[in-house]
């Protein structure tokens, strides 16, 4: 039975994880934030397909709330992937390959449902 | 007042209140987008998954910081909720708005049943394992109010992993964020301590609604002019409601929440049947 302490030092590293979180959320967040802001300062709102990288690289430097909501919902979808990654990574500094593998997984399968989604 | 501006004061007070009876903001904010404020049950579902993966993003941090969320077992756990919300997604495409609509309404009738039920019947704790195989996950964490340390260790790995695919694939297809599952799952059946099983769940949030997430962005289905008032909503009232919680009875909560959701299921019923 392999005992994984929670708060004990010497196991995996855990703050990478939870700033790649916090730097996800605050990126989001603040994304709305000037989203709302410019609503209702009475913009524009602009629109399109959130998979028009143009579109909505335009939209961002004309502050069209459009463009700055998408960033933000980029934001939110790509951020769980890359706390994932950096979950392998510091479980790989470790040497518990169980949990890299365990993470590597979970990311085959977002990666996977962002492979169908495009293919569809 | 703006319609974006209705959005976000109307998701601070689901968020806020799926926080204070603790089901999260998912299963109060899809009905009132819906059926409160005139929106199509796609775009409510699409922009509930955004809320839901934010409030995971934005608590989840100092629970990992601190120890508390079981990474590992939640990693484990993720795996198969990950596909589960992937497969949710895939299916909530090939549904229309009125099939979508009563299996809402069936949630939210099954949800309100077990809180009256929980009422009742208050959850007794599970008991510590002396007898452990080394079969399960072993893990310790450090109570925050006590200081003290305890170990446990989760049970029923394959039957947990099972649940988590099923609560995956619910919160793919309603937009909600699973903890009504999961939270029950970790403490009851896998024998998790109710602080791990809460903060565990939060952390899987995230990735189990991105797998849906991803295929309700990249199809279309996400209206960011509504996901991003939403998201910023849900996250605000989440707060408050974790706040506000520690002060008000939990049963006299959980009996608003069955009149509400009574409310809301008969509507999302009615709206199925497209009366």
């Amino acid at each position: 039975m392999s005992r994984q302490q929670g708060s004990s030092a010497g196991h995996a590293p855990r703050q990478y994880t939870s700033a790649a979180l916090s730097g996800g959320a605050f990126l989001a967040a603040a994304c709305f934030v000037v989203a709302l802001a410019a609503e209702l300062a009475g913009s524009e709102p602009g629109g399109g397909s959130m998979t028009d990288f143009a579109a909505v690289t335009d939209g961002l430097l004309a502050f069209t709330p459009w463009a700055w909501a998408t960033l933000g919902v980029y934001a939110v979808v790509v951020t769980p992937l890359l706390g994932l990654i950096v979950t392998a990574w510091e479980y790989s500094s470790v040497g518990d390959r169980r949990s890299v593998g365990l993470a590597v997984a979970v990311i085959a399968v977002l990666v996977t449902s962002a492979v169908i989604s495009i293919l569809r | 007042m703006s319609a974006a501006l209705v959005a976000f004061l109307m998701s601070v007070g689901a968020g806020g209140f799926g926080s204070l009876v603790g089901i999260g903001g998912g299963l109060v904010i899809v009905p009132v987008l819906s059926v409160g404020l005139g929106y199509d049950v796609k775009t409510a579902i699409a922009a509930s998954l955004i809320g839901v993966i934010a409030t995971s993003l934005s608590a989840s941090p100092r629970y990992i910081h601190s120890g508390i969320a079981d990474r590992r077992l939640g990693l484990l756990l993720l795996v198969a909720a990950a596909l589960g919300g992937l497969a949710g997604g895939l299916t909530a495409g090939r549904l229309d708005g009125r099939t979508l609509s009563l299996l809402f309404a069936l949630l939210l009738a099954g949800v309100a049943l077990r809180m009256l039920w929980q009422i009742r019947h208050p959850v007794v704790h599970p008991p510590v394992d002396d007898d452990a195989d080394g079969s399960g996950f072993a893990s310790s964490y450090v109570e925050p109010t006590s200081g003290e340390e305890i170990e446990y260790q989760a049970r029923r790995i394959v039957p947990g992993t099972v649940v988590s695919f099923v609560s995956g694939n619910i919160s793919g297809l309603l937009g909600v964020g699973g903890g009504v599952i999961n939270v029950p799952t970790l403490n009851v059946l896998m024998h998790v301590p109710i602080r791990v099983a809460t903060t565990t769940s939060t952390y899987m949030l995230a990735a189990t609604a991105a797998a849906s997430a991803t295929v309700y962005t990249v199809s279309g289905r996400v209206d960011p002019l509504l996901a991003a008032p939403v998201a910023l909503g849900v996250i605000v009232g989440a707060r408050l409601g974790a706040r506000l919680s520690m002060r008000l009875s939990q049963n006299v909560l959980r009996l608003a929440f069955v009149a509400v959701a009574a409310v809301f299921a008969v509507s999302m019923f009615a709206e199925s049947l497209g009366t």
